[in-house]
């Protein structure tokens, strides 16, 4: 039977009807949804910088803390392959604009409270100290050479983790506020990094020396971050709609891509397998490569 | 400079006099009404809500933007320059009211800006000229004797997300939360049309309702 609804919206006795009516607003017309404006290229830029960072980084400090011997031609190689991922990096940055033309005014004209600013100097001064660095070994300047390895350290740490506070500065989505965001990004770029050196070991002779600690380090690093994603998605989130978004990545539209192949094949298969030390290793740090 | 909405007046021709105004493109607009269901059938309410850029005290499409190309004038209106503009779109994840769009002509972003030309010469945005009904009440916080402070001062207001801590200076007078922050949502796939399964899900369950009050 037809209720009046000015009887059901009588504020000062809420009936059943007045609390579901509350309870199931939905949204009818609105203006056209903008779609993702933060495409493949924003994804790929993510995973090409992190392997940038990670591959130079072990290297380069394996051979400064004495840990382990590294051969002049493996950081040469893995500079010039740093530097490669970060071409790429730029080459996704610059495709995802709108203005492409525009890109450098990044540079000239800065706004320093933005990260993407930050970001962008991060990438230049990174590129700009291993290419310096690669030049001193060439022309055979190895103490010069040897002062700027740790100030590249320093900058492939920001450059890994960049993108974290940059992602904070991103208001309006909820889910990019995590305080965990930063240390996604690091085990992202150490897993990346060591993977992918493990990976080229395979190809490169040279490179054998590094492995037994590339693959404790991979180990811990998968290990650390499953234990991020079950703190990131067990936990909940402060807001309606980070919690909407966490859902949408476990239980939603995302979840055969985050189960099938963030967790599974990029994080738990590489991780039993190193563990278990099977010979099918090749395998694993090809997975972890990709993933 | 803020504007003072009261909800329960609107006309959809503010959103036509700024697209006029401006010479929005189709597809894409710097003020929009929003509709809102609530309930079941028979028992259903509509709400409307006018959205658009809050032209925020903290705003943080201004603090991520790299080229300045968004910017706060002397005034408060946060308005933009093309000119500088790159379109990496980070103001667009930095708004939390979905209020700035890529210029499908320009291919720059944009947003309402406050008519900041018509501000200039001393003349009100096209929005609050347009409404027959004075829904629409821009004008200066500052100012005690303004209009607008009358109406903050006097009026229960709400501003959307508050939590994020952006300080919007667009006020809802008579609004309901809900028009705000939906917690039901429409989502289309632009090539297919289809509607997500929430809403296919609300449709079904309304007809089962309809087919038992048949019954």
């Amino acid at each position: 039977m037809f209720r009046p609804l000015k009887k059901s919206f009588n504020l000062k006795k809420e009936s059943k009807i007045d609390t579901d009516i509350k309870q199931t607003a939905r949204r009818v017309y609105d203006a056209p949804n903008k779609g993702i404006l933060w495409d493949w290229e924003v994804a790929g830029y993510i995973f090409t910088k992190a392997i940038a960072a990670g591959i130079i980084a072990f290297p380069f400090l394996f051979q400064m803390t004495g840990l382990v011997k590294v051969a002049d031609s493996v950081l040469f190689t893995v500079a010039i392959s740093s530097l490669l991922f970060l071409g790429l990096t730029g080459i996704l940055l610059i495709k995802d604009l709108d203005q492409p033309k525009r890109f450098l005014y990044v540079l000239l004209r800065p706004n320093w409270t933005s990260w993407l600013v930050k970001g962008g100097y991060t990438i230049t001064a990174f590129g700009g100290l291993v290419t310096l660095w690669c030049v001193l070994k060439y022309f055979d300047f190895p103490i010069i050479a040897d002062l700027i390895v740790w100030p590249i350290l320093i900058l492939s740490v920001l450059l890994a983790i960049y993108t974290a506070f940059l992602f904070g500065q991103a208001k309006g989505r909820d889910f990019w506020q995590s305080p965990l965001l930063s240390l996604h990004m690091l085990l992202h770029s150490v897993v990346g990094g060591s993977a992918a050196l493990l990976a080229a070991s395979m190809f490169l002779p040279a490179l054998m020396p590094l492995v037994p600690l590339l693959k404790e380090i991979l180990i811990w690093s998968l290990l650390i971050q499953l234990l991020s994603f079950a703190a990131e998605f067990l936990s909940s989130h402060p807001t309606e709609d980070a919690n909407k978004a966490a859902h949408m990545i476990t239980h939603g539209t995302f979840r055969t891509a985050f189960w099938g192949g963030v967790v599974l094949l990029g994080n738990a298969i590489p991780l039993l397998l190193l563990i278990g030390k099977l010979r099918i290793a090749g395998c694993s740090r090809g997975l972890s490569f990709w993933y | 400079m803020s504007f003072v909405i009261f909800i329960k007046r609107i006309f959809h021709r503010v959103y036509v006099a700024c697209k006029a105004e401006n010479d929005v493109p189709v597809g894409v607009n710097r003020t929009w009404v929003k509709y809102i269901e609530k309930g079941e059938f028979p028992h259903t309410k509509r709400f409307f809500s006018v959205m658009r850029c809050n032209h925020c005290e903290d705003a943080p499409c201004i603090t991520i933007c790299p080229t300045s190309a968004l910017y706060k004038r002397p005034d408060g209106i946060v308005d933009f320059n093309n000119e500088r503009c790159i379109a990496c779109k980070s103001c667009t994840q930095a708004c939390p009211y979905d209020a700035i769009y890529i210029d499908p002509e320009t291919h720059t972003a944009a947003k309402c800006n406050y008519c900041a030309h018509r501000v200039d010469v001393g003349l009100k945005p096209a929005c609050v000229i347009v409404c027959p009904t004075e829904a629409i009440v821009a004008g200066d916080l500052d100012d005690p004797i303004s209009k607008i402070s009358q109406l903050v001062a006097g009026n229960q207001v709400t501003v959307r997300k508050p939590e994020k801590g952006t300080i919007p200076n667009v006020f809802y007078i008579e609004s309901d939360n809900a028009s705000l922050v939906p917690n039901g949502f429409l989502l289309v796939d632009k090539e297919s049309g289809v509607t997500s399964s929430r809403v296919v899900q609300a449709v079904k369950k309304k007809f089962q309702f309809k087919k038992r009050v048949k019954n």
